[in-house]
């Protein structure tokens, strides 16, 4: 009997698992030192299911700060919130002392508690245009600061979200995992040293941006009616670090493209509202990626003459016409007269 | 006695069978030989990871493999052991140098369709599928990294086949090739709503000469078989006494040479009640198509963020809110990124 109700929970479990996303985090490193830099890879495996929108919460403990994220081998076609930090981490911080015996083997990752209220998360979420489904699909790679010593955990949040792609957003069911690495009280290296590290341990990315579409448009109920320019590109490599806009006006005697080597170039975000709103300039976009490797985009005007320009062209020409008929009238008279 | 009774249990037994055979007969109108639900009928269905030549549009690639081709295991599980990882790399050695990769994509679309290549949900290339449906793209110059192709044709009434999403990891200097993508057939109903026992038409586009499953589901999902003519058109005319009134949905896969299976088409739904109703031919903007310019790109993406937790307007409630529960959130841009076109 016993042997039954085991075998029937092993199935129940297995139904359940079944047909669920699996989202984890991939800590290749079991131990850092105090100050290090670890890379997270979220990775999901959808089970044979097709997803197409994802919302994940990462709890961290609090001996971990977030740095940074890397999205250049991410699914994610495009992102509705990019990874930002939400709430306190209360995550309890274990003595590594304790769990090191545990750590010598390969990392295990096991199932994740019920997020802990006010607990420090990561948060993002994003779509992936189309759908996918498979395994080892990367989410995001973060990047945290080993902070305190002691064990450090990384878990998925209950709270997240994956939705099928079905045309109705249904939600899956999810198995959310978590991992723990321990941070060495072992004192670390100076600043500079650390400093070159980092510097050293950067993905070497001699590749540009991807190319990328400019969209122009405008909507009655956003910005006041006002045309608005929108763009996303990716990285493979080390991922997008900034974009640069400059808007510069048509040169109506040459019409020829703006020199992009000498154009004042300022930081911005898309959406972007023009400050052109005749449409008559050039807009160049930059893609800048973390180790500096540069795309530009270029916009077309989209209007090179305006009405009141045709109506003051028109005007110039007839005054024009009337100009010269009067100066041939005044020459025809003054030849009648001698 | 008891002899009356064995003849009037005989009887009993005889009109009752006669009974089961009718209704059996009757159910049997119109529905093919294939049993829904059953791991070897040649459908993927429900948790089958695959069943015969159907993989539900996977490949080696969904699963971090860069070639070779899918099996199924009679138990309806993916055999991955003739799945490819590697090769096709080249030069290396002294420095970093940038190695541009490269990949090739073919299959079959519908005869002279329009077939679009987008990559992480932007356009790539579009081109013309040939008489035999035949399209190929080679994409050169592109960085070493992850990558999300999907595909998807445009029949000549504009009606569009569902995603074929593929990731793809290319290495520097690669070269991959993707080949045999067989993508889903275009669908479209001549009825919004049909009396019941009337016919409606199921119909649209995809290979020449292809054999087309067509499913309908209601309660239960029935499947359908017909063919394809040389231009790649196909019709069925379902009869609707077999089903109850009510809503109901339709969707077609296309099987060529009895080898290659295609994903299902997007669904579309009909009505089973008292009246026949023709669909009306209706320009509308498409489901997520924001600003009405006939694709769902980031422009309706950028429309829908700006929306993302913010009290909606009466406007903006008609609108961006997809699901129509009064506020934009993930399920908005899940309905989005299944109707997306780039």
């Amino acid at each position: 009997m016993k042997k039954f109700l085991f075998l029937l929970i092993i199935v129940l479990i297995g139904i359940e698992v079944g047909n669920a996303a699996l989202i984890e985090p991939k800590i290749e490193v079991k131990e850092v030192k105090k100050g290090e830099f670890v890379v997270v890879p979220i990775y999901l495996d959808t089970q044979f299911e097709e997803i197409n929108a994802v919302e994940v919460y990462v709890n961290f403990s609090d001996n971990l700060v977030f740095r940074d994220y890397l999205d250049g081998k991410s699914i994610i076609t495009h992102w509705i919130e990019k990874p930002r930090v939400v709430g306190q981490s209360s995550l309890p911080v274990k003595p590594h002392v304790v769990e090191r015996s545990s750590l010598r083997g390969k990392p295990a990752s096991t199932l994740a508690t019920k997020r802990t209220e006010g607990s420090a998360s990561v948060v993002f979420s994003g779509i992936v245009a189309g759908g996918i489904s498979g395994k080892n699909l990367n989410l995001v790679d973060l990047v945290f600061e080993a902070k305190e010593s002691g064990i450090a955990k990384i878990e998925i949040g209950e709270n997240s979200k994956v939705l099928l792609n079905d045309g109705l957003g249904t939600k899956t069911k999810l198995i959310a995992l978590s991992q723990s690495f321990s941070i060495l009280d072992i004192e670390s290296l100076s600043r500079s040293e650390l400093a070159l590290l980092r510097e050293k341990s950067k993905i070497q990315d001699n590749f540009p941006p991807e190319p990328f579409k400019i969209y122009l448009t405008k909507d009655k109920e956003i910005f006041n009616d006002k045309y608005y320019i929108t763009f996303e590109t990716k990285d493979k490599q080390s991922g997008i670090a900034y974009y640069e806009i400059s808007e510069k006006p048509i040169n109506f005697i040459f019409l020829a493209k703006p020199d992009i080597k000498n154009l004042s170039l300022k930081k911005a975000e898309s959406p972007y509202i023009l400050e052109d709103q005749s449409l008559r300039s050039y807009i160049v976009v930059k893609a800048v990626d973390k180790s500096g490797n540069e795309r530009v985009e270029i916009l077309y005007p989209q209007r090179i003459l305006l009405y009141e320009d045709i109506l003051m062209l028109v005007a110039s020409l007839l005054i024009l016409i009337a100009l010269i008929i009067f100066v041939i009238k005044f020459k025809y008279k003054n030849e009648k007269i001698f | 006695m008891e002899k009356i009774l064995k003849i009037s249990l005989l009887i009993l037994i005889l009109i009752l069978s006669f009974f089961i055979f009718q209704k059996i007969k009757s159910a049997s109108v119109n529905v093919t030989a294939i049993v829904p639900g059953v791991c070897g009928n040649g459908i993927k269905e429900g948790s089958e990871q695959c069943d015969g030549n159907d993989f539900g549009g996977q490949t080696c690639f969904n699963f971090g493999y860069s070639g070779g081709s899918l099996s199924c295991n009679a138990n309806c599980t993916l055999n991955f052991s003739s799945c490819t990882t590697g090769g096709g790399g080249g030069g290396g050695g002294g420095g970093f140098i940038s190695q541009y990769s490269k990949i090739i994509i073919s299959g079959y679309a519908q005869p002279k369709s329009e077939v679009t290549l987008m990559s992480d949900g932007e356009i790539r290339a579009t081109t013309i599928a040939g008489d035999d449906a035949k399209f190929s793209f080679t994409l050169d110059n592109l960085s070493p990294g992850t990558y999300l192709f999907t595909l998807y044709s445009e029949d000549k009434d504009g009606r569009r086949s569902s995603l074929y999403t593929f990731p793809v990891k290319l290495e520097a200097g690669q070269t991959i090739t993707a080949g045999n993508i067989l993508l889903s057939p275009t669908i479209d109903i001549d009825k919004a709503e049909v009396k019941r026992g009337d016919f409606i038409s199921i119909f649209g586009f995809t290979q020449s000469e292809a054999n087309v499953l067509i499913s309908v589901n209601s309660d239960e999902e029935m499947f359908f078989k017909t063919t394809s003519t040389k231009n790649g058109f196909y019709l069925y005319q379902l009869g609707t006494d077999i089903l109850e009134k009510g809503d109901h949905f339709t969707k077609s896969k296309s099987i060529l040479a009895n080898q290659l299976v295609s994903n299902y088409s997007r669904a579309v739904s009909f009505k089973v009640g008292d009246k026949t109703i023709s669909k009306e031919i209706k320009k509308v903007c498409g489901k997520a198509d924001l600003n009405c310019d006939g694709r769902v790109n980031l422009i309706d993406f950028s429309i829908t963020a700006y929306w993302y937790k913010r009290p909606l307007t009466e406007e903006a409630k008609q609108k961006v809110d997809l699901n129509g529960d009064g506020k934009v959130d993930l399920i908005d841009f899940s309905i989005m990124a299944y109707y997306w076109t780039g």
